[in-house]
């Protein structure tokens, strides 16, 4: 069998069609961020050095950035602390169900966080009107912090367990014949798992840095309003991109910083051999630490549905509200799907170059991890920017402004999600298809898309899932008269819960959380094939 | 002294170890040797307590270790492991691998430890640096110290020398075989050439499919 590397390098590149993808793929993603640079570029040549003041925030943006970081770093704390608890407890799993299932905990991810935020909202208010608790937080800081953490929490499971599944197994066996199976996770699980748990928590960080939907819900002004604020009362692109430096140099300091973490985790090969063959016997204090991780897992996902759910009241209510959302939801899927139909070909494309050892990958990584780093009002603007604009074709105001929009936010994730496929993909099995099989075509058709199809089943999913809750980006470049199902929800939640909204919430997770199970449907289907060449 | 009756391990429908029987009196060195997947490695998980036996029991010492319903975990059986790979963890310098398994004891004298297992197994200048900054043969004399730190009474270790060039391997077996003579410990060693096994131990047991098919002279070997 070919090493990784080899097997990479293996893959043919020759194919112009390929370049070609790869070019649009660029052109796609940067497209927005191009645009604004070009924006502040021209600035300066009409007003001079003056276009850059709007760079020196005001002692208010100043107070209210240095308070956007706090909120941020607290989320990444407390949802990365959460993510190690579970993680360390889901990590000894041993049968093979229970290994699968465990994924299925965290198939809210893609929940929009004012989902979440709707559901704690009610739940504190019946807490508040129940028990009467004096200074129970249901507005400000303190509420953004808890729904913010309660959203983004499976986000600090996913990556603590990768984490933690990527410890050599031999490396905790070595150290459990030494000292206690705890002292052994303490200092040698979790430390060797360290870098992707820091990877989640600067990801956290920059989500929650990134996001005005919660905070704004909650009565609070985060940074992120700022860029979409100035905008809206400027409309000027420039301007907006330049507010925005301050999270865009933290956003990109640390998805860079986690690149290489992100590469090897999408790289490695499933491991065969179980760490805990044999359970670990933990001490109580860390056992019980573990269960209240997984308590506040299972609120993360129990009280959004049953929240939505009682909202909801009934089973009429439920299908009156997806029928009064029948257009957008519609539109809602029409974009996911055209989204993910470009996204997942010119993710095809880009994912080889991402795991090339021979065309240096570092830059094709940057390029792929970049736009998880800019903030999607900015994606918006840019691709305003771009298109409202009488030399372009007529594109603005029209549906493929959103699509375009996820493609630029979530291309890039697809592409991610394709190199761990593409990665397991032993050349040599091509090669002999080749010398039987003449036609490329037909080696692809019979060869390599039954091995790649779910990763494309992946990516598929993961593009449509994100695209169905995407909101920074759609609220700027949604056409008149056209919402998606985001979109319309988020105008109504300023309006106060009602049995509408959590009928349309309800639609909204069961989208999104359906979507998810059928990715991992895929992904379980994927993994019963023996990856890694001939037997 | 290591008992081993009956040990049976499945994965699956197969059978990996099936009705193994021997015992490793103390400070005796007994080598387990046959071809590559034929249920060696299990053997020594199993005794370390890394693995569940489906049948059959394992007592250390006089202590029932491992029987079905019955498991003292691994960091209480006084064992030492030694890998096939050094498995050093990449955050710890030599000496913090070597002070992991010293828990308990006195600075003082967990210090005096270090110096002397690092004399031991030619380390010493060693002691600040990273996995990443040792040859392989210095790896696995890491893994060794750092295996011998508590001073187990017994010694596992799964062909330690695998995949090292012919020279250097003749090198490590004399350290190990001084070492093991001066920490007194006995010894267990796995590996799939006769030869090898013979170099160290006084007797030598072949393992195929999992079962005991009878005992090699060493003396024959070392020839």
């Amino acid at each position: 069998m070919m090493d990784a590397e080899t097997s990479l390098r293996a893959t043919p590149d020759a194919n112009p069609w390929r370049w070609v993808a790869r070019g649009l793929f660029a052109l796609l993603v940067f497209g927005p961020l191009v645009a604004l640079g070009a924006a502040v570029a021209q600035g300066v040549a009409t007003r001079g050095v003056s276009a850059l003041a709007v760079m020196l925030p005001s002692a208010r943006q100043l107070v209210l950035f240095a308070n956007s970081l706090a909120l941020a770093l607290a989320v990444g704390a407390s949802a990365t602390l959460i993510g190690v608890l579970c993680a360390s407890a889901l990590w000894s799993w041993r049968s093979r169900a229970g290994r699968r299932l465990r994924w299925l905990l965290l198939v809210l991810v893609p929940v929009p966080p004012y989902v979440h935020a709707l559901a704690w909202s009610l739940v504190g208010r019946g807490l508040d009107g129940w028990l009467a608790l004096p200074g129970l937080p249901l507005d400000g800081w303190a509420a953004s912090w808890w729904v913010h953490t309660m959203a983004f929490a499976p986000i600090g499971v996913a990556f603590a367990l990768v984490g933690l599944e990527g410890v050599e197994p031999a490396m905790m066996a070595a150290a459990r014949l030494l000292r206690p199976d705890g002292t052994s996770l303490v200092r040698v699980g979790l430390p060797l798992a360290g870098p992707s748990l820091a990877a989640g928590a600067g990801l956290l960080v920059v989500f929650s840095l990134a996001d005005y939907s919660v905070p704004s819900l909650f009565h609070v002004n985060v940074y992120a309003v700022e860029i979409f604020a100035e905008y809206s009362a400027s409309n000027d692109a420039a301007a907006a991109f330049l507010l925005a430096w301050p999270i865009l140099v933290i956003a990109m300091a640390v998805v860079l910083a986690s690149q290489s973490l992100v590469r090897e985790a999408a790289m490695r090969r499933p491991r065969r051999e179980q760490t805990w063959a044999v359970p670990p016997r933990l001490p109580a204090w860390l056992r019980w630490c573990q269960r209240g991780g997984l308590f506040l897992l299972a609120l993360q996902i129990l009280v959004p549905l049953v929240t939505l759910v009682s909202l909801t009241t009934t089973w009429h209510n439920f299908v009156a509200a997806a029928i009064s959302a029948r257009q957008e939801i519609a539109f809602t899927a029409w974009v996911g799907v055209l989204a993910a139909a470009v996204s997942v070909p010119l993710g095809l494309a880009v994912a080889p170059a991402l795991g090339s050892a021979t065309r240096s990958p570092r830059w094709w990584w940057a390029l792929a991890m970049m736009p998880l780093a800019v903030p999607a009002p900015l994606v918006g603007i840019g691709l305003v920017t771009i298109w409202n604009h009488s030399a372009m074709p007529p594109v603005y105001g029209t549906w493929l402004m959103p699509v375009l929009a996820a493609i630029a936010r979530f291309a890039p994730l697809a592409a991610i999600a394709l190199l761990a496929q593409v990665r397991r993909l032993d050349p040599a099995l091509v090669d002999a298809a080749r010398i039987i099989e003449g036609s490329r075509a037909r080696v692809w058709r019979r060869i390599v898309f039954p091995l790649v199809a779910p990763g494309l089943a992946v990516a598929a999913v993961i593009v449509l899932a994100l695209t169905a809750g995407e909101l920074g980006a759609t609220l700027i470049v949604a056409p008149p008269g056209s919402a998606t199902l985001t979109l319309r929800i988020y105008n109504f939640l300023h309006y106060g819960a009602t049995e509408t909204v959590g009928g349309l919430c309800l639609v909204m997770t069961a989208l999104v959380a359906g979507t998810g199970a059928l990715g991992a449907l895929a992904v379980f289907t994927g993994s019963r094939i023996r990856w890694g060449g001939p037997a | 002294m290591i008992e081993v009756r009956g040990l049976t391990k499945r994965f699956g429908g197969v059978t990996a170890v099936g009705d193994v029987e021997f015992t490793v009196g103390d400070g005796e060195r007994l080598a387990l040797f046959g071809p590559s997947g034929g249920g060696k490695t299990t053997v020594l998980r199993l005794i370390a307590g890394l693995e569940r036996p489906d049948a059959g029991e394992i007592v250390v010492d006089g202590v029932l270790v491992s029987r079905k319903g019955v498991m003292v975990p691994p960091h209480q059986r006084r064992l030492g492991f030694v890998f096939q790979a050094p498995t050093l963890w990449p955050h710890m310098t030599v000496a913090q691998h070597v002070m992991f398994g010293l828990n308990g004891m006195r600075k003082t004298d967990a210090n005096r430890r270090l110096k002397a297992l690092l004399a031991r197994t030619a380390l010493t200048g060693l002691e600040a640096r990273y996995p990443a900054e040792l040859s392989g043969g210095q790896a696995r004399l890491v893994a060794l110290a750092r295996t011998l730190a508590p001073s187990p009474k017994h010694l596992l270790l799964d062909e330690p020398l695998a995949n090292l060039d012919p020279e250097l391997k003749e090198r490590l077996l004399d350290v190990i075989d001084e070492t093991l003579e001066g920490e007194g410990c006995s010894l267990l060693y796995v590996t799939h050439e006769a030869r090898e096994g013979a170099r160290l131990a006084a007797r030598v047991l072949r393992l195929e499919n999992g079962r005991l098919t009878g005992d090699v002279r060493p003396e024959e070997e070392r020839r």
